[in-house]
């Protein structure tokens, strides 16, 4: 977590995979998803950073710092995702990192919060970390027109992260209580990653996420005085709110210098498939993103 | 200074335009989009954050072909005039629709002789089309249908009711019309020369906005607001009755493919089965009758759905769709009827009052735009446009 280096996970390695083909195919992909121009619509307000930056510090080579006991991640990209969550309308995001880790116990990082490695052995880190949510506002789309803002919010969690060969376990809990959705997250992801050239690295992963019944309401639910002749009335119930696949690809130019890249499949579950405001229950994100380690 | 230079002064500093439009709903919208396209400059006041957010984006999202009105009224001549001009509005501006057709179906021997009024007085309004079929063909067509006979309605279809205020919206604003949200007319006064309006925003905070011309088209609010303008007469505003309409939605499937509709009874067109473009049915309207008159413009409708009035639904669906499963009705909706006749006052008219009418230069009133106010949107806006051009 928070930028501590993988290099025990991903980055030792050859195997004697030889997807020579994958980086190429995934940027492309990536970059068709990412760059749909002519066709993606203003930037929305839901912007899942935490998902589509991943790529971006997930591996790290080994590499003496230069700023002492720091360690500093950034980069900048776009992502193609939904206009919302449940949209089927696509839209542009930017995507800023900024990553900053001292001495591996705190970070800072706009893709995973403000934490602390408070628990750290050799495959294991835990910790807790606050997190944002950048809620939705009802000028995203024109499918959301009436229904309540959900403001910025600010989560407390967990995070409990553990490594074994060439896997990454992964999950958090956290609880928004910053005036924002107002609700329960558990998430839990695993992932696999192998570098199979001195400077390409891939890496395969999966990710589910349970919501409670504040979150589904905040997020699914329509109410009586927004139920409209395309929205109609609905109570959303807690459960698992999604489940995602992904393929991340990280080239290194250098040491310090480089591209990654995602494309991720994601599919909209239980009551939050079933609400009126998910207009496609399954859809693709991708993103690009260049950065520098200093 | 006397009163006169004051007033005077005040009147110099009063900001104007030529035409204020009172509500972004449908046909706020369209007349909007009217008198923009013939240069006029064009402020619509509206007072929630969105368009269309009362009874246009609250009905069936139905084209109606123009069959149940009384011969030459307003809602027979506008709905079937604003049908074609609907169509064809649609096809050009990509606004999603569908000419599904629908079904009038007779449930008893009864209801069968009714059936012949119908299109006895869909002819006398222009609408030829409509065609009588038997049980055994309606079912034929449609094998979930209990009936003893129907009519057909070709021109019949549905609408994204959304997409097309949008339409009217970006069409207006094209043409320099100018939409203020959470701005809501609380009052207004004839001058000599036009109409000043007192909006308020959001923040509580006043300003005075005079115009030459005024169209009310706040729908539920229409004579709460024509009561407040210092200057009409308040006997010329006509009584206002709001009659909640109920919506369910069919969980699952549903074996349609055209809109089922009963024969007619009393002010509403009976629970009827629409299906919306995504494909999903729904039934309604009910009629529920509330007491009293919005004099509390700040006060939130209820929109809640009771879940208990399903049982009324259940028993009207299944007359015509007898196999309805048990449980599968859902509260989805509802919306609110601004009506002009009381309970059981069988159907008024459009109500649209011009200077000719109430003897204020200027000044238009829509009263009563209940359905088929969406269907007649675009023939009721070049009505308005007319009125106040002659």
């Amino acid at each position: 977590m928070g930028g501590v280096s993988m290099n025990g996970l991903f980055g030792i390695r050859r195997r004697g995979l030889r997807p020579g083909f994958l980086l190429p195919l995934t940027i492309i992909l990536s970059l068709s998803v990412a760059l749909p121009i002519g066709e993606a619509d203003a930037e929305g307000r839901y912007n899942d950073w935490e998902l589509w930056t991943s790529s971006a510090n997930a591996v790290l080579p080994a590499k003496q710092g230069s700023l002492g006991p720091f360690r500093l991640n950034v980069a900048a990209g776009a992502a193609a995702a939904p206009e919302y969550l449940g949209s089927d309308s696509i839209a542009m995001k930017p995507l800023p990192l900024v990553d900053l880790n001292y001495a591996g116990a705190l970070f800072l990082s706009t893709q995973q919060g403000v934490g602390w490695n408070m628990w750290r052995k050799t495959t294991l880190r835990a910790g807790p970390r606050i997190t944002f949510d950048y809620g939705r506002l009802a000028s995203d789309s024109p499918k959301l027109a009436g229904l309540p803002d959900i403001e910025l919010g600010t989560e407390l969690g967990l995070f409990l992260e553990g490594f074994s060969g060439a896997w990454r376990f992964k999950s958090d809990i956290r609880q928004e209580v910053g005036g924002g959705h107002g609700g329960l997250l558990l998430n839990g992801e695993v992932a696999w990653g192998s570098r199979w050239s001195k400077n390409a690295s891939i890496i395969l992963g999966g990710r589910m996420t349970y919501m409670d019944d504040t979150y589904a309401e905040s997020y699914f639910s329509i109410a009586a005085a927004n139920a409209t002749a395309g929205r109609s009335t609905y109570a959303a119930a807690g459960g698992f709110r999604d489940a995602n696949a992904y393929v991340q690809l990280i080239y290194d130019f250098t040491q310090a210098f480089y591209v990654s890249t995602e494309l991720r499949g994601t599919m909209l579950m239980e009551q939050a498939a079933d609400s009126p405001i998910s207009e496609s229950d399954a859809f693709f994100t991708g993103s690009v993103m260049v950065g520098y380690r200093f | 200074m006397t009163l006169g230079d004051r007033r005077a002064k005040l009147r110099a500093m009063i900001d104007r335009v030529d035409s204020i439009v009172v509500g972004a709903g449908v046909v706020g919208l369209a007349i909007a989009r009217q008198l923009a396209l013939a240069g006029d400059e064009v402020i619509v006041l509206e007072a929630a954050d969105i368009i269309g957010s009362g009874t246009s984006s609250r009905n069936s999202e139905v084209i109606h072909a123009g069959i149940y009105y009384a011969k030459d009224s307003l809602k027979a001549r506008f709905c079937v005039s604003g049908k074609a001009k609907l169509y064809e509005f649609c096809a050009a501006h990509g606004v999603a629709h569908r000419n599904c057709g629908k079904l009038i179906v007779a449930t008893s021997a009864d209801e069968l002789e009714v059936l012949d009024g119908i299109k006895a007085k869909a002819a006398a309004n222009g609408v030829d089309d409509l065609y009588e079929i038997s049980a055994a063909e309606a079912i034929a067509q449609e094998p979930a249908l209990a009936c003893t006979g129907a009519l057909v309605s070709p021109s019949t279809g549905i609408i994204d009711s959304h997409g097309l205020m949008l339409a009217y919206q970006g069409e207006a604003e094209d043409h320099g019309a100018v939409i203020a949200f959470n701005s809501r007319a609380v009052g207004g006064r004839v001058l000599g020369d036009g109409i000043a309006l007192r909006v308020r925003s959001e923040d509580g905070g006043e300003m005075e906005l005079a115009c030459s011309r005024l169209i009310n088209s706040a729908g539920l609010y229409a004579q709460p607001m024509a009561r407040t303008i210092e200057g009409l007469d308040p006997e010329k505003v006509p009584a206002l009755y709001y009659c909640k309409g109920n919506y369910f939605s069919l969980a699952g499937t549903q074996p349609f493919s055209r809109l089922i509709y009963p024969v007619p009874a009393s002010a509403s067109l009976g629970v009827h089965l629409t299906i919306d473009l995504g494909g999903q049915a729904r039934f309604g309207p009910d009629q529920q009758w509330l007491e009293g008159e919005v004099t509390d413009l700040y006060e939130p409708i209820d929109y809640v759905v009771e879940p208990s009035r399903a049982d009324v639904f259940y028993e009207a669906v299944r007359r015509y769709y007898p196999a309805l499963p048990d449980d599968s009705l859902k509260p989805a909706y509802s919306g609110m009827r601004p009506k002009l006749q009381q309970p059981g006052g069988g159907v008024e008219d459009f109500l649209i009052q011009g200077p000719s009418d109430h003897g204020v230069a200027g000044l238009i009133n829509l009263y009563g735009i209940e359905s088929p106010g969406l269907t007649s949107s675009l023939a009721i806006a070049e009505h308005v446009a007319a009125l106040l051009h002659d």
